[in-house]
C-alpha cells in the first residue's frame, strides 16, 4: 500500500510491493474471503440494531433483519426506564473502567518488567503462584473476597472493583505482557545499561515505548471486560445509583415474566458505542508495533 | 468430627475470615454510605423487572409519610443474579434488612437461622386468609415469612388457536388429563405445521406436583419425598404420551420452548393453544397474546372439578434478616407492606393475590379486566382446594433441576418413562439429604 | 511446576554467560514487584487458602462452615454429574481452543498483511468478542440455531430435510457452544496481531533481498518470532477453556441441558456452591481443577521448551 512504501526503508517496500502489483487475482481472493468472514461477524450487531427500533411485541415474531419499523421510542424509553437516567449508569461504568484499566497499566507492568529482565530471590515460584492465581474459578474465590471487603466498608463502591487492578491481580496481563518483553530484543537494554541507565529508566525508556502494542491491547481487553463485567459488580454494587451498566441492563429483564427486550437492546446498542470506539483507537496503537523500524 | 470452633484453629487466617463475617461489625446495615450500625436506615432487597422495581420505588415513597424515621435504602435486582448476591451477602453477615424471598429457599434461609420468626417480632396476620399464613412457617423455626401475594396452578387457553382449528373450548369442571391430551391433538392435527395443541408439561414442576396430589401423594411430606416412583412413573408416562400423539410438540421444539422467556414462548407468541401457567403470570400472557386468553382450572383424574387438588402457594415472600440491626422498625415496614391498604393499592397484584382479605377487598374495585380474571379465578378455587402442601424442605429447590433433566432424557428416548420415576425419588431423596 | 522449571533453565542460561551473583536484582524486583506482592498478600492469596480450607468443609453460605475432612472429595468419585461435566469440558478445551486459536491466527496473519480496509475488517472481526457473553447474545444464538431459526433455514434451501434445534437436541448443544466460542476468536486474534506487529521488519527485509517466498518467510520468520505470543494464546485460551462459563450459561439458561450435554465444570460447580448451597463442594471441585489445569499448564511449559524461541 501506499502509506508503507512512504515509511518503509526502501530495500524493504520494493519486493513487497511488486510481490503485491502482481497477484490482483490474489487480492480479490483475499477481500472475498474477508467480506464472507465480516457477513458472520456482524450479523448479530445488525439484528440487535435491527430489534431496538422494533416494538417489543414483534421483536421475536419477525425473525427477518429488514428493518420495516423504524421506531426510536426504544431509545427514549430506555434511557428513562430505570430509576436514573442511563447516563448515570455510563458514568458509573466509565470509572470503573478508567480506574481498571489505568491500574493494570501501571501495576502489570511493572510486574512483568520484573519477571522478564530482572533476577531476583523467588522469582520462579512467585511466577507459578502468579500463574495458579489464573486457574481457581470466581465463583469460589469471590464469597471470600467480599467476606474481607465488607469488613472495609468498601461493599456498594467501586473499590473492590479497581482497588485488586492497581496491585497487578489480573494475572492474564502480567503474563501477556511477560511474552512481549521477552520479544524484545535484549540488546536494546544492554546498550541503555551500558549507556548507565538504572532499571527505572531502561523500563520507562527502553521497554515501555516497545511494548505498545501489548499497552494497548491491555487498554483495550480492560476495557471490555470491566465494561461487560457482571458478576463483580452484581456482588458488590448493591444499590441503583451505584450500578454499572450491564446492572443496569439486567433491570429491563425478567427472566419470570415479561421483559423490556427493545428497551434493554437499545441500551445495549448505546453501550456498545464507547466500547467500539475505545477499540477503534486502542487498534492504532495495536498496530503502530515497533516504533523504531518504521513499518505502518 | 470438629467443631466450629476447632475449624477456625485449624487454617491460618483464611477461615477464621469466614467466622469473622458471621459477627461482621456491618451484620444488617452493610457497606451503603458508611452508615454504621443500622439505626435509621433499612436495607431492603428484591427481585422483579421493571414495573415492579417502579410500584416498590412508589411503595417505599409512601412509607416515608408513614414513619420518616427511618430511610429504606432499595435494592433491586433481577431473578438469576439475586440469588447469588444473596448468598453471598448472607456468607458476609451482610444480608439485607428486608428481603423477598421465594418458596424455594425458604427453608434453607429459615432452617439455618438467617431469618426472623415474624409471629415472635408481632407481625399482625389476623387479616389474612385461612391457611395462607402458614405457607411461611418453617418447621420448629417458626413464621420464617409472610406471603406478599399467592398463587395456584392454573391452566390458560388461547381463543384463538382454538378457532383456527375449529375446536370448541372445553368445559374445566369435567375435563380429565386424557381428554386434555386428546383435545391438543385434535387442534395439532387441525392447524397449520408449527402449531400445536399443548405445551409439553411433563416437565413442569407445577403440574407435576398437582398430578402427584390428586393421586393421595404429594411433592414433599414430613419426612421428605412425599411420592413414590409408580406414581412419579405414572405422569412421566402421562407427558411422554402427549409427545407420541403430537398434542405437543417434539422433544427438541418443547426444550427450546421450556428455556425461552415468557414472551418468546410458543404460547405467547401464538403456537400453541393450552399451556400451565402460575395464576400471577396470566395477566402477562394475556397481554402478550393478542385478543387475551382464558383462565381454565387444571384436568383431574376423575373428571370433577371437586378432585383438582389444587393450592394456595405464596407467589413470594418478605422476610426479615435475623441480623438486622432494628427489628421493629423491619416488622413495621413489612407490616406497611402486607397490612396497608394504601400500600396494597400501589402494589396491586403485580406481586401476585394479596392474602390479607381487607387489602384484596380494597383493591379489587381498581384492577382492569386481566387482573381481575387472575383474582376471580383464586377466589373460584377456593372451595375446591386440597390440603395445604409442606413447605419445600433444604434441598428441595432442586426439585425443578432433577425433573427436567429426567424429562430431557425420557423425551429424547435416553431412558424410559420407569427408570425415570426411579430417577426423580432417588435424586430429590439425595438432594434432601 | 515446569513453569519454574522453565524459568530456572532460562536463569540458567543466562547466568551462565552473565555475572556470577545469582540474584543481582533483588533489590529492583522487590520494588517493581511490590504492588504484585501486596496485591497477593492482600487480597489473592488469602480467599485461595480460604476456598482450600473450605474444601474440607460443609458451607453452605448461610450457616458457618463445619469441618468434615475429606468426604467432598470422596462424593466427588461417585458423582456421575460431575464426571460428566468433566467429559464436556474435555470436549470443548480440546476441540474449542485449537480451532479457535487457529482461526485468530489465520486471520490475524491475512490481516497484518497490507491490504484495503484492514482496519475496517479488524473491527468487524473484533465485534462478537465485544457482544461477548451479553444476553442479547445468548438470545440470538437460541435462535439462530433453533428448530425454526435462521442455520436450518439455510440448510433447507439448499436441501436438508428434517433438521433438528441444534441448541436443544443433546447431541449437537454442546457443538454449537464450541461454535459460539470459535466465533469471539476476536481476543486472541488481537494479541497475534498485536505479535505480528512487534516482528522486526528487517528480519523481512533481509529475507526478501534473499529472495525467499513469502510462504517461507512465513514459517521461518513469522512463525518462530511469534512463538512466545502463540504460547501465551495456548496457555491462556486453555485455562480460560477449563475455567468457561459465560457461553454455557448464557445458551442453555444455566441449567446446562438439555439433558446435561452442556454441564460445564464451573457451571456444575457454580450450581453447587450458589444454588444447591454447597459451597464446601464447590470448593473442592474448583481445587480439583485446579489441579487438572495446572498439569495442562504444566505439559504446555514443558514441551515450551521444544517449540519457543525468545530472543533474550
Amino acid at each position: 500500500m501506499t502509506d508503507s512504501t512512504a515509511t518503509a526503508p526502501a530495500p524493504a517496500a520494493a519486493p513487497a510491493l511488486r510481490v503485491r502489483r502482481t497477484n490482483p487475482t490474489r487480492s480479490v481472493i483475499k477481500h472475498i474471503v474477508m467480506i464472507a468472514v465480516s457477513l458472520v461477524m456482524i450479523y448479530p450487531l445488525l439484528w440487535m440494531i435491527v430489534s431496538s427500533l422494533r416494538p417489543n411485541d414483534e421483536i421475536f415474531r419477525n425473525p427477518s433483519l429488514l428493518p420495516l419499523s423504524f421506531d426510536v421510542s426504544n431509545y427514549v424509553d430506555g434511557w428513562n426506564a430505570l430509576a436514573q437516567p442511563f447516563s448515570h449508569y455510563l458514568i458509573n461504568s466509565t470509572l470503573l473502567v478508567l480506574g481498571c484499566v489505568i491500574g493494570n497499566l501501571v501495576a502489570c507492568s511493572l510486574t512483568a518488567y520484573a519477571f522478564a529482565r530482572l533476577r531476583f530471590w523467588g522469582r520462579n515460584i512467585a511466577f507459578a503462584i502468579m500463574l495458579m492465581t489464573l486457574m481457581l474459578p470466581i465463583h469460589v474465590v469471590i464469597v471470600p473476597q467480599y467476606i474481607m471487603f465488607s469488613q472495609t466498608g468498601w461493599v456498594n463502591t467501586l473499590v473492590p472493583l479497581v482497588l485488586p487492578k492497581f496491585l497487578a491481580t489480573d494475572a492474564f496481563f502480567v503474563f501477556l505482557m511477560v511474552q512481549f518483553i521477552r520479544g524484545i530484543p535484549r540488546e536494546l537494554d544492554e546498550a541503555a545499561r551500558i549507556d548507565g541507565c538504572g532499571h527505572f529508566r531502561i523500563f520507562f525508556q527502553v521497554i515501555l515505548p516497545l511494548m505498545l502494542p501489548a499497552l494497548a491491547t491491555t487498554t483495550i481487553f480492560t476495557f471490555m471486560w470491566m465494561w461487560n463485567d457482571f458478576f463483580g459488580s452484581l456482588i458488590y454494587l448493591t444499590t441503583p445509583e451505584n450500578f454499572t451498566v450491564p446492572l443496569a441492563l439486567q433491570s429491563f429483564l425478567d427472566s419470570q415474566g415479561t421483559s423490556n427486550w427493545g428497551a434493554m437492546f437499545a441500551m445495549s446498542i448505546l453501550s456498545l458505542v464507547p466500547l467500539f470506539l475505545v477499540f477503534l483507537v486502542g487498534q492504532r496503537f495495536l498496530v503502530k508495533g515497533f516504533a523504531t523500524t518504521g513499518i505502518k | 468430627m470438629f467443631t466450629r470452633r476447632q475449624t477456625i484453629a485449624l487454617g491460618a487466617a483464611a477461615p477464621a475470615l469466614v467466622a469473622l463475617a458471621a459477627c461482621g461489625p456491618n451484620s444488617g446495615s452493610g457497606g451503603s454510605g458508611g452508615s454504621d450500625g443500622g439505626s435509621g436506615t433499612l436495607r431492603f432487597a428484591w427481585w422483579g423487572n421493571p414495573t415492579r422495581n417502579e410500584n416498590t420505588a412508589n411503595v417505599i415513597e409512601a412509607y416515608k409519610s408513614v414513619d420518616d424515621s427511618v430511610t429504606i435504602s432499595a435494592e433491586p435486582g433481577e431473578w438469576s443474579g439475586y440469588w447469588d448476591k444473596l448468598a453471598t451477602q448472607t456468607a458476609g453477615g451482610d444480608m439485607p434488612d428486608i428481603i423477598q424471598m421465594d418458596e424455594k429457599y425458604l427453608s434453607e434461609y429459615g432452617q439455618r437461622g438467617a431469618l426472623l420468626d415474624l409471629a415472635e417480632a408481632g407481625l399482625d396476620t389476623s387479616k389474612f386468609a385461612p391457611g395462607t399464613v402458614e405457607v411461611g412457617e418453617v418447621p420448629d423455626k417458626g413464621l420464617m415469612a409472610i406471603n406478599a401475594g399467592l398463587n395456584a396452578v392454573s391452566i390458560i387457553v388461547n381463543p384463538a388457536v382454538f378457532e383456527e382449528a375449529g375446536v370448541e373450548l372445553p368445559d374445566d369442571s369435567t375435563w380429565t388429563w386424557e381428554s386434555m391430551a386428546q383435545l391438543a391433538a385434535q387442534i395439532t392435527e387441525a392447524t397449520p405445521d408449527g402449531t400445536y395443541g399443548m405445551s409439553q408439561m411433563g416437565g413442569v414442576q407445577g403440574v407435576f406436583q398437582l398430578y402427584v396430589r390428586q393421586l393421595g401423594q404429594d411433592q414433599y411430606n414430613a419426612e421428605g419425598v412425599g411420592f413414590d416412583a409408580a406414581a412419579a412413573t405414572q405422569f412421566l408416562e402421562w407427558g411422554k404420551s402427549l409427545q407420541d400423539t403430537k398434542a405437543c410438540p417434539d422433544a427438541s421444539v418443547s426444550v427450546e420452548d421450556a428455556s425461552k422467556s415468557m414472551d418468546q414462548s410458543l404460547f405467547a407468541t401464538g403456537k400453541i393453544g393450552i399451556t400451565m401457567v402460575w395464576s400471577n403470570q396470566v395477566v402477562a400472557h394475556d397481554a402478550l397474546v393478542p385478543g387475551g386468553v382464558k383462565v381454565l382450572r387444571p384436568p383431574s383424574m376423575t373428571g370433577s372439578s371437586k378432585d383438582v387438588q389444587l393450592w394456595y402457594k405464596a407467589s413470594m415472600y418478605w422476610s426479615v434478616s435475623a441480623k438486622t440491626a432494628d427489628p421493629e422498625a423491619a416488622v413495621k415496614f413489612v407490616d406497611f407492606l402486607v397490612n396497608s391498604p394504601d400500600a396494597g393499592k400501589i402494589l396491586s397484584v403485580e406481586r401476585g393475590v394479596p392474602g390479607n382479605l381487607d387489602v384484596r377487598e380494597a383493591i379489587t374495585p381498581e384492577l382492569d379486566a386481566a387482573n381481575v380474571m387472575a383474582v376471580e379465578y383464586l377466589d373460584s378455587v377456593e372451595s375446591e382446594l386440597g390440603e395445604p402442601p409442606a413447605i419445600t424442605p433444604q434441598g428441595g429447590g432442586e426439585f425443578e433441576a432433577i425433573l427436567t433433566r429426567v424429562s430431557e432424557d425420557l423425551l429424547f428416548g435416553t431412558i424410559d418413562a420407569a427408570a425415570g420415576g426411579q430417577r426423580l425419588v432417588d435424586e430429590l431423596n439425595a438432594a434432601l439429604a | 511446576m515446569s513453569a519454574v522449571g522453565e524459568l530456572a533453565s532460562l536463569a540458567k542460561r543466562r547466568s551462565a554467560g552473565g555475572p556470577k551473583e545469582k540474584h543481582p536484582d533483588n533489590r529492583a524486583g522487590l520494588a517493581f514487584m511490590a504492588p504484585w506482592l501486596i496485591g497477593l498478600l492482600v487480597i489473592t492469596i488469602l480467599p485461595m487458602i480460604a476456598s482450600f480450607v473450605l474444601s474440607f468443609t460443609d458451607y453452605s453460605l448461610i450457616a458457618p462452615p463445619e469441618f468434615t475432612g475429606l468426604d467432598n472429595y470422596k462424593e466427588m468419585i461417585g458423582d456421575t454429574r460431575l464426571h460428566k461435566s468433566l467429559a464436556v469440558t474435555f470436549i470443548y478445551v480440546l476441540v474449542g481452543t485449537p480451532l479457535q486459536l487457529i482461526v485468530a491466527l489465520l486471520l490475524a496473519v491475512l490481516l497484518n498483511q497490507g491490504m484495503k480496509g484492514l482496519s475496517f475488517y479488524r473491527s468487524v472481526f473484533y465485534l462478537p468478542s465485544l457482544l461477548g457473553g451479553s444476553v442479547a447474545i445468548s438470545i440470538l444464538w437460541r435462535q439462530m440455531f433453533g428448530a425454526g431459526g435462521l442455520v436450518n433455514q439455510l440448510l433447507e434451501a439448499i436441501g436438508f430435510t428434517n433438521l433438528p434445534g441444534w441448541v436443544s437436541n443433546p447431541d449437537t448443544a454442546l457443538g454449537t457452544i464450541i461454535l459460539l466460542h470459535v466465533w469471539t476468536f476476536g481476543s486472541p486474534m488481537i494479541i497475534f496481531l498485536a505479535g505480528l506487529r512487534q516482528i522486526p521488519q528487517m528480519y523481512y527485509e533481509a529475507a526478501g533481498v534473499d529472495g525467499a517466498s513469502k510462504l517461507h518467510q512465513f514459517f521461518h520468520i513469522t512463525i518462530p518470532l511469534l512463538t512466545p505470543i502463540i504460547f501465551f494464546n495456548v496457555v491462556l485460551q486453555v485455562i480460560n477453556a477449563f475455567q468457561s462459563f459465560t457461553q454455557a450459561f448464557v445458551v442453555s439458561g444455566g441449567t446446562g441441558g438439555p439433558s446435561d450435554s452442556t454441564l460445564f465444570y464451573t457451571l456444575y460447580l457454580y450450581q453447587k456452591g450458589f444454588t444447591q448451597f454447597d459451597m464446601g463442594y464447590a470448593s473442592a471441585m474448583a481445587w480439583l481443577l485446579l489441579a487438572i489445569v495446572a498439569i495442562f499448564t504444566a505439559i504446555n511449559f514443558f514441551v515450551s521448551k521444544f517449540w519457543v524461541f525468545y530472543d533474550d
